[in-house]
C-alpha cells in the first residue's frame, strides 16, 4: 500500500500540474488503500487554491483555471459516489446560476469568475451567454439557487439586467435570490440603481461577495 | 458555393458538442500538438528565427482542425474536416485586387524579409467612433498617401442615441457609417480608395444593405467576423453566401484571446491562428484572413506573447499556404502617445518581416475608447513597414527587442492619450493637420526608431 503522506504529495502536484490522468491514478489509489476521503479532497482543495494563486498572478490563463476545475468537478463526483456508498454527505457553499444577458456574448469574465467560484466551493451552475431573463430564472429555480451572477458587457445589453431584476420581482421570488451584476460599464451606482444585490468588478470580487452572502 | 454547402451540411448533420466541451477540446489538444511538434515560445525572440519550426505550427495546425473541427454555435455541431479538403484547400492559388479607379491596389504575395512592402490599410479599424467626428477620422486617414485603403470604425450613436443590437437602428447606423466612408475618399480625391468593413453592423441584413457600388463595391473588401476559437455560426454563413453570390471581395477576421477560453500558452496561440487561417479559407471561401489575436491581461495585440505567436503564424502561412493575410493593430495606449507609437512599431516591423501581406490600423486604447484613431498613426505604421522591408530577421528582433522594452512595464497601466479632436485642428474637411505636439512625437519616435534601423 504507498504511503499517506506519499499519495497526499503525488495529489498535490498532478493537480497543480493539471494532469488528469495522474488525478484520477492517485484517486483510484486512495481508494484503494482505505484512507480518509476527506483528506484528499481537503489537498485538492489545497491544490485548486494554488492554481487559483497562480491564475492572480498571471502564471495560469483562464484554459489552465477552467480545465483543473473541469478536473475537479470529475474527481469530486466520482468521490461523492465513493462517499455516498458510505452514507457521508458532502456539502458546498451554496449554489450560483451564471450567465450573461440576451444578445451579449461576451463570456470571459463570466467564465473567469465562474471557475474562481468553484475554487471557492460553490456549486455553480453555468448557464452560458445569450440568456435571457426567463431563462435565468428558470434555471435559478431548477437549482433552488441562491444567488443569480450575470453580467452584460456592452451598452446596448445593460438594460437586460434591469429586466432580469424586474422579472424576478414579478414572480415574487426577488427576497429569495440575491443578485450579483458585472460588466465593462456597470458600476455600484449602477446596480443600485436597478435594484441588483451587488456588483462585481472582477472575479475575487465576486467570490467576496458570494461569500459574505451565504455566510 | 459548393464547398460553402457542404460545410453547411456538415453543421447541420455533424456531432453534438457543447461549447464549453469544444473550447476545452482546443485547449487540451493545442498544448499537446505543441509539445508533440516540439513548438516552444523562446521569451528572448520577437520574431522566431528557426524558420523550420514554423513548418511545425503549421503541420500542428493542421492536426488540430483534424481532431476537433470547427464548431457551429447556432446548431451545436462540430464540422469535422477530412486532410484532403483542407490540403487542396490550402494549395488554391491566390490573386487579389482591391479599390477602384485610380486606386486599384494589387496585393502582393510575400514571404520572409521580402523587400516588396506589405498593404497599408488605414482607420479605426472596428473601433469605437463618434457621430461628431467620424467623418474626419475617416478623411485623416484617405489623406494619407502611403495608405491604400481605410477601414471603417464603428459608430457610437445615431441620431445621438445608442443603437440597440441588432435593432432597424443598426441599419440605419450602418447605411450613415458606410456613405460617410465613401465620401471621405471622395473628399480626399480619391475615388475608390479601398473601404473595409462595415463595422457598426451586429446582424447581417446590415452588411448587406451597404453592399452596393456607392457604399462597399464589389472591390471594397467586406467584413465577415468569425467567432473566435475554431467557431463559426450561421451568420458567418449568411454573409459568405451573399458575398460569394454576388461576387463580392471579403475578408474573413477572427480574434484569438490567448488566456481566452481554449488558449493558454503562446504555442497555442501560433497554432489557432494558423487553424483558423484555414478554417476561414475553407468554409468562408474569404479573399484573405485578418487575426486579431490579443493577450486576455491587456486585451492588446502588442503583448510579447501575442506579437511572438502572431509573427510565428505569419511564417508558417507564408511558407505552407496559398493565402493572404492582414493582421489588426489594437494597442493599448491612445493616440499621441509614445507608447501608441512604439506598439505600432514593434508590431509592423515584426509583420512585415514575417512575411504579412496587409497591416490595418492602429487603434489606440483597444478600440474602446472613443475616437482613438489618426491618419498620423496610421501614416507611422505605414513608413515603419516601409522602412522594415531593409531589416533581416536577426536585425529586425533586435530593434523590436529596443522598441518593447520603452512599452513594457507600461502594458496594465497605458496612457490614455487624447481623442483625434484634441490631436488635430479642424478647420475644414479640407484643413485638417495633426498639432505641433502630435507632429513633433511623431517626428521624434520616428527618428529613434530609424537609429535603431
Amino acid at each position: 500500500m504507498p504511503a499517506k503522506e506519499e499519495l497526499l504529495v503525488e495529489a498535490y502536484e498532478s493537480f497543480v500540474e493539471i494532469d488528469e490522468k495522474k488525478v484520477f491514478n492517485v484517486i483510484e489509489k486512495w481508494i484503494d488503500s482505505g484512507y480518509e476521503i476527506k483528506d484528499l479532497l481537503e489537498k485538492f482543495a489545497e491544490a485548486l487554491t494554488e492554481i487559483g494563486r497562480r491564475f492572480e498572478e498571471k502564471e495560469y490563463f483562464l484554459a489552465q483555471l477552467v480545465n483543473s476545475t473541469l478536473i475537479f468537478d470529475k474527481a469530486y463526483k466520482l468521490i461523492a459516489e465513493n462517499m455516498a456508498e458510505k452514507a457521508i454527505e458532502m456539502k458546498g457553499k451554496g449554489t450560483i446560476v451564471m450567465a450573461t444577458v440576451r444578445n451579449d456574448t461576451h463570456d470571459l469574465g463570466k467564465n473567469i469568475a465562474a471557475s474562481m467560484l468553484r475554487i471557492a466551493g460553490f456549486n455553480v451552475i453555468d448557464i452560458g451567454k445569450d440568456k435571457a431573463a426567463s431563462e435565468i430564472i428558470d434555471a435559478a429555480v431548477d437549482n433552488e439557487a441562491d444567488i443569480i451572477a450575470v453580467s452584460s458587457m456592452t451598452s446596448t445589453t445593460m438594460r437586460n439586467l434591469e429586466e432580469l431584476i424586474g422579472l424576478l420581482e414579478e414572480k415574487e421570488i426577488r427576497q429569495n435570490i440575491k443578485v450579483i451584476v458585472s460588466g465593462a460599464l456597470v458600476t455600484q451606482e449602477y446596480a443600485d440603481s436597478i435594484g441588483a444585490d451587488a456588483c462585481a468588478r472582477t472575479a475575487t470580487e465576486a467570490v467576496e461577495i458570494a461569500e459574505t452572502f451565504v455566510s | 458555393m459548393v464547398d460553402i454547402h457542404s460545410y453547411l451540411e456538415k453543421a447541420m448533420q455533424g456531432e453534438k458538442r457543447d461549447e464549453h466541451k469544444h473550447d476545452m477540446e482546443v485547449f487540451r489538444q493545442s498544448q499537446k500538438l505543441a509539445t508533440s511538434h516540439g513548438i516552444t515560445y523562446d521569451e528572448d525572440e520577437f520574431i522566431p528565427s528557426e524558420t523550420e519550426f514554423a513548418d511545425s505550427v503549421f503541420e500542428a495546425a493542421l492536426d488540430l482542425l483534424l481532431k476537433v473541427g470547427v464548431y457551429c454555435s447556432d446548431t451545436g455541431r462540430v464540422i469535422k474536416l477530412d486532410e484532403d479538403e483542407i490540403l487542396s484547400s490550402i494549395k488554391v492559388p491566390k490573386t487579389l485586387e482591391i479599390g477602384r479607379f485610380n486606386e486599384v491596389v494589387s496585393v502582393p504575395n510575400r514571404y520572409t524579409m521580402d523587400s516588396e512592402p506589405p498593404v497599408i490599410i488605414g482607420g479605426p479599424m472596428g473601433g469605437t467612433v463618434s457621430e461628431e467626428y467620424f467623418l474626419e477620422i475617416h478623411l485623416s486617414s484617405a489623406y494619407e498617401p502611403l495608405i491604400q485603403g481605410v477601414y471603417g470604425g464603428a459608430m457610437e450613436t445615431m441620431g445621438g442615441n445608442y443603437i440597440q443590437g441588432k435593432s432597424p437602428y443598426g441599419l440605419l447606423a450602418t447605411l450613415k457609417e458606410a456613405r460617410l466612408e465613401r465620401f471621405s475618399t471622395k473628399i480626399a480625391s480619391r475615388e475608390g480608395l479601398a473601404l473595409m468593413g462595415p463595422c457598426t453592423p451586429t446582424s447581417s441584413p446590415s452588411y448587406m444593405l451597404v453592399s452596393s457600388d456607392e457604399m462597399y463595391s464589389r472591390n471594397d473588401p467586406q467584413e465577415v467576423y468569425q467567432l473566435s476559437e475554431i467557431k463559426t455560426d450561421f451568420e458567418t454563413f449568411n454573409k459568405s453566401i451573399f458575398h460569394l453570390a454576388h461576387g463580392n471581395k471579403f475578408f474573413s477576421s477572427q480574434s484569438a484571446v490567448l488566456g481566452g477560453n481554449s488558449i493558454g500558452s503562446a504555442e497555442g496561440l501560433a497554432i489557432v491562428d494558423v487553424a483558423e487561417t484555414i478554417q476561414s479559407k475553407m468554409i468562408t471561401g474569404a479573399n484573405f484572413h485578418v487575426s486579431g489575436s490579443v493577450h486576455a491581461s491587456t486585451n492588446s495585440s502588442s503583448a510579447k506573447e501575442v506579437i511572438w505567436a502572431s509573427n510565428m503564424a505569419s511564417i508558417a502561412i507564408s511558407r505552407n499556404m496559398q493565402h493572404y493575410t492582414a493582421r489588426h493593430y489594437f494597442n493599448r495606449a491612445g493616440c499621441c502617445t509614445d507608447m501608441m507609437f512604439y506598439e505600432t512599431a514593434a508590431q509592423a516591423i515584426g509583420d512585415t518581416v514575417s512575411g504579412r501581406d496587409i497591416l490595418i490600423g492602429p487603434v489606440g486604447g483597444r478600440g474602446a475608447l472613443i475616437d482613438q484613431s489618426s491618419g498620423l498613426e496610421s501614416r507611422f505604421m505605414g513608413e515603419i513597414a516601409h522602412m522594415a522591408t531593409h531589416l533581416t530577421m536577426e536585425d529586425a528582433n533586435a530593434v523590436v527587442s529596443k522598441i518593447y522594452s520603452k512599452y513594457k512595464d507600461r502594458l496594465l497601466d497605458s496612457p490614455k492619450g487624447k481623442p483625434f479632436n484634441e490631436c488635430y485642428t479642424l478647420k475644414s474637411e479640407y484643413s485638417m493637420i495633426p498639432n505641433e505636439d502630435y507632429l513633433n512625437l511623431y517626428k521624434k519616435i520616428f527618428s529613434e526608431i530609424e537609429g535603431y534601423c
